[in-house]
């Protein structure tokens, strides 16, 4: 007990500290006749001062102007006049000359990225998802696709939806009327979406679907994930509960409740590509799957089974027969020298790996020999720093017609940092390509004709830059 | 002059001034025809005399719309303070330009602006046709906000509705002038205000701290602002915040001082611990044509649902239910 209160004293005296603290600093500037004027106070101790040159977007030159009696000084673009009021406080005194544009061909906005969830690429954020749906036939899913039920709104006119899925438009995705609802059939890949429906231009959060997720530009959204896999047990048909835990959830023993029907266990979820770990937990017994072969022992001697989600992409290397061991190793690992250890075949080296979509560097390893594919003429970076680089599951191609005397031709843009090394495009008939999977969203670029930039002469879609060249502009839709 | 004299001059003279006369009268004819063909609403998906819901999203702090132009898909800034249609230059280069003009923006000088005409935009339940728009660059909001602006538009677009504006709901309701009003639905207005429309902009009249202001309604504006030169009993109700910093077109970016007032009243009705900025507003003043002392943006309409009778030229408030 009084342990409590000691600590209550002390978590109260701070908050007293802090709040005196903040409430000198709120009174410390004020506006008065076009004028912005500061009252330094010469007792502050720096994390005080600190404060207010953060909050305020001032420097020092300020406080040791005023210590050292100046009656002027500029700083901050503006001239401030300094006047002594008694020993410690001086005034600073600056007109304010922030003048708002003449012309409203522009909007007023703070100088902030949007943290929205709206826009950003949220179907892969996630590593694992299971709906919470009140019935069956809110959202049912076929292959790729998603069929939406909204129940009700017969006396609706029209009724759309709009989520993370089409870019939140509100005029794409029109609803059939049903006689008892409204529904549409979307082709959707597997992974996490935000939506809502639009009700005669009221949104409106699906009531069939009790998971929701809440953003600061969307208020709230229901979220449905599309599957990918469906967890099945049939061996425990008279068991009460079954639960299913991997890596995915980091082997949480309360794991998630499978559903029952007709004595078969299963649970439709979403698993970002990739390799995970898995048992059922049936009645309080941990099993492996027993339909599933693929069972590797742990550290441990625990026997987990496995599933490879996604396309899996196959790197072989040809020749290298005598090498001992030959290592694959890239951006979707890290670079590590270790992990992946590829197989013999008779003409090589080979190995199968899941891996999600995007753009990967990598080399092998054979003996401790570093090399680049040498069947895969995309390259990034120079010298001894040249990678092989690969697409998983491209979704744009750039294309530069002509050029073809020219001895290199990169394309770099926003998606690769502006890295005047990366990608190194390959000759192809009359074109100049290269395979890309960019995320959805906006995206700037050029290319780099043997050392000269240039914009996309196909793309008719370009911004002005700070250095008055253009940048080729593309936005990947959802 | 007499008017007998006048008489026998007219036809000496009227050979001369008729090719004069016609051009005149067909200058106007043409006029007049493309004022009846231009910013025309075709309001193709919902029946006459029904009210348009149109449904908006939020990119940061600013109201936005989805919208077809000439083909191009792409989101609408709804911004109040823009006299005119413009467009994000990226995106309708190709247009055949109809004139240009120097402008200035938001934080400084954007350059030229080019004039084109469109054939079709297409909004949630909107469609308006032979559309006058300029170009500037607008590639400073995409890229704060990630999303595709292809431009703003402001109530030019929405002449002859009364238009309402529910930012809670994310919601615009545009009823034909004349028809039922849908203050009915919503209950009687907490406030109603003689509202003052110059070059399609709203102004509309608060008071701080006892002075009269004249506010204009600027939904492109993420935040209200106070022009530094309002009366000083305004500015002793103001706490200085903090500075903060706004982007303009190109890489001009602005830094103001943003704070709280203590209470800003319409009407009967106040807001208390307002949020705004303090800035220059004089030239912004100069092309309304009316001393503006200050813009009730985002935070304003947070708090409240406003409606917009051209017609009547009133402004009805109906303030959410935490407000006095």
């Amino acid at each position: 007990m009084r342990l409590c209160i000691k600590y209550a004293s002390v978590i109260l005296v701070t908050a007293v500290l802090i709040s005196c603290g903040r409430g000198r600093i709120n009174r410390i500037a004020r506006v008065d006749e076009g004028m912005i004027i500061v009252r330094i106070d010469n007792r502050w101790n720096d994390s005080v001062k600190k404060e207010f040159m953060l909050r305020f977007g001032l420097d020092s030159i300020l406080f040791r102007a005023a210590d050292e009696g100046l009656s002027t000084v500029e700083t901050d673009n503006r001239k401030w006049e300094l006047k002594r009021i008694d020993q410690y406080i001086t005034e600073a005194t600056a007109v304010i000359s922030d003048e708002l544009g003449a012309d409203r061909r522009d909007v007023l906005m703070f100088d902030e990225p949007s943290d929205t969830l709206l826009y950003a690429d949220i179907r892969t954020q996630d590593v694992f998802g299971v709906n919470n749906l009140k019935n069956r036939e809110t959202v049912a899913f076929g292959e790729d696709t998603a069929l939406f039920f909204l129940e009700n709104h017969l006396e609706a006119s029209s009724v759309f939806i709009a989520g993370t899925f089409n870019n939140w438009n509100s005029m794409l995705n029109s609803l059939t009327k049903t006689d008892s609802g409204w529904m549409v059939k979307l082709k959707l890949l597997p992974g996490k979406y935000l939506y809502k429906y639009i009700v005669d231009g009221r949104w409106i959060i699906d009531p069939g679907n009790n998971l929701r997720k809440r953003d600061r530009d969307i208020g709230n959204a229901s979220v449905i994930y599309v599957p990918d896999y469906t967890f099945e047990l049939n061996s425990k048909p008279d068991a009460k509960e079954v639960v299913v835990t991997g890596n995915f959830i980091q082997w949480n023993r309360r794991g998630i409740p499978m559903l029952k029907e007709n004595g078969r266990w299963y649970l439709p979820v979403y698993l970002r590509d990739g390799t995970y770990a898995y048992k059922f937990i049936a009645d309080g017994t941990w099993m492996p799957d027993p339909a599933n072969p693929d069972v590797r022992q742990d550290s441990n001697g625990n026997l987990n089974s496995f599933i490879g989600i996604g396309n899996a992409v196959t790197f072989t290397l040809n020749g290298y027969t005598g090498a001992e061991q030959v290592i694959l190793t890239g951006t979707f690992n890290n670079w590590d020298r270790n992990e992946l250890l590829m197989n013999k075949t008779t003409t090589g080296w080979s190995l199968r790996y899941h891996i999600s979509p995007g753009m990967y560097e990598y080399k092998f390893i054979a003996d401790g020999y570093w090399l680049t594919d040498p069947e895969n003429p995309f390259t990034a970076g120079s010298g001894s720093f040249t990678n092989s680089v690969i697409a998983v599951m491209p979704n744009h191609r750039f294309e530069l017609k002509g050029h073809e005397n020219a001895r290199e031709v990169i394309v770099t843009g926003t998606f690769t940092g502006w890295d005047p090394g990366k990608y190194r495009m390959v000759r192809k008939g009359e074109l100049w390509i290269f395979h890309a999977y960019l995320k959805p969203g906006k995206y700037l670029y050029k290319y780099i004709v043997d050392g000269e930039w240039i914009l996309d002469p196909a793309n008719s879609i370009w911004e002005e830059n700070e250095w008055g060249t253009g940048n080729s502009v593309i936005w990947i839709e959802n | 002059m007499s008017i007998r004299r006048l008489l026998n001059i007219v036809p000496a003279v009227l050979p001369l001034f008729l090719p004069v006369l016609i051009l005149m009268f067909n200058g106007n004819q043409n006029e007049t025809d493309r004022q009846d063909s231009n910013n025309r609403v075709t309001d193709s998906k919902t029946e006459t005399g029904n009210s348009i819901l149109l449904p908006f999203k939020n990119a940061g702090r600013l109201l936005i719309t989805d919208a077809v132009i000439d083909g191009v898909t792409g989101n609408l800034v709804f911004d109040s303070g823009a006299s005119e249609i413009v467009l994000n230059r990226t995106y309708f280069r190709n247009h055949i330009r109809t004139g240009t003009a120097g402008q200035k923006g938001i934080t400084g000088n954007v350059g030229d602006v080019e004039k084109v005409h469109l054939g079709v935009i297409n909004l949630p339940g909107l469609e308006l046709k032979g559309i006058d728009a300029s170009l500037t660059d607008l590639s400073h909001i995409e890229n704060r906000r990630g999303v595709k602006i292809t431009g703003l538009f402001g109530f030019e677009l929405l002449k002859g509705y009364e238009v309402t504006i529910d930012a809670v709901n994310n919601l615009m309701e545009l009823n034909p002038e004349g028809s039922v009003s849908r203050e009915e639905k919503r209950g009687k207005p907490d406030v109603i205000l003689k509202a003052e429309i110059r070059k399609n902009i709203i102004f509309m009249r608060g008071e701080i701290a006892g002075s009269s202001l004249l506010f204009c309604l600027d939904t492109g504006a993420e935040m209200s602002v106070i022009s530094s030169h309002c009366p000083k009993q305004v500015f002793r109700t103001f706490t200085v915040n903090q500075k903060v910093t706004l982007k303009g077109a190109g890489l001009n970016t602005t830094q103001v001082m943003h704070g709280k007032l203590d209470e800003i009243r319409f009407g009967s009705r106040s807001l208390r611990n307002f949020e705004a900025i303090v800035a220059g507003l004089d030239d912004l003043s100069e092309v309304y044509g009316i001393k503006t002392d200050g813009m009730l943006g985002y935070n304003f309409l947070r708090e409240t649902v406003i409606s917009i009778n051209f017609a009547s030229g009133q402004v009805s408030l109906w303030f959410n239910k935490n407000q006095q």
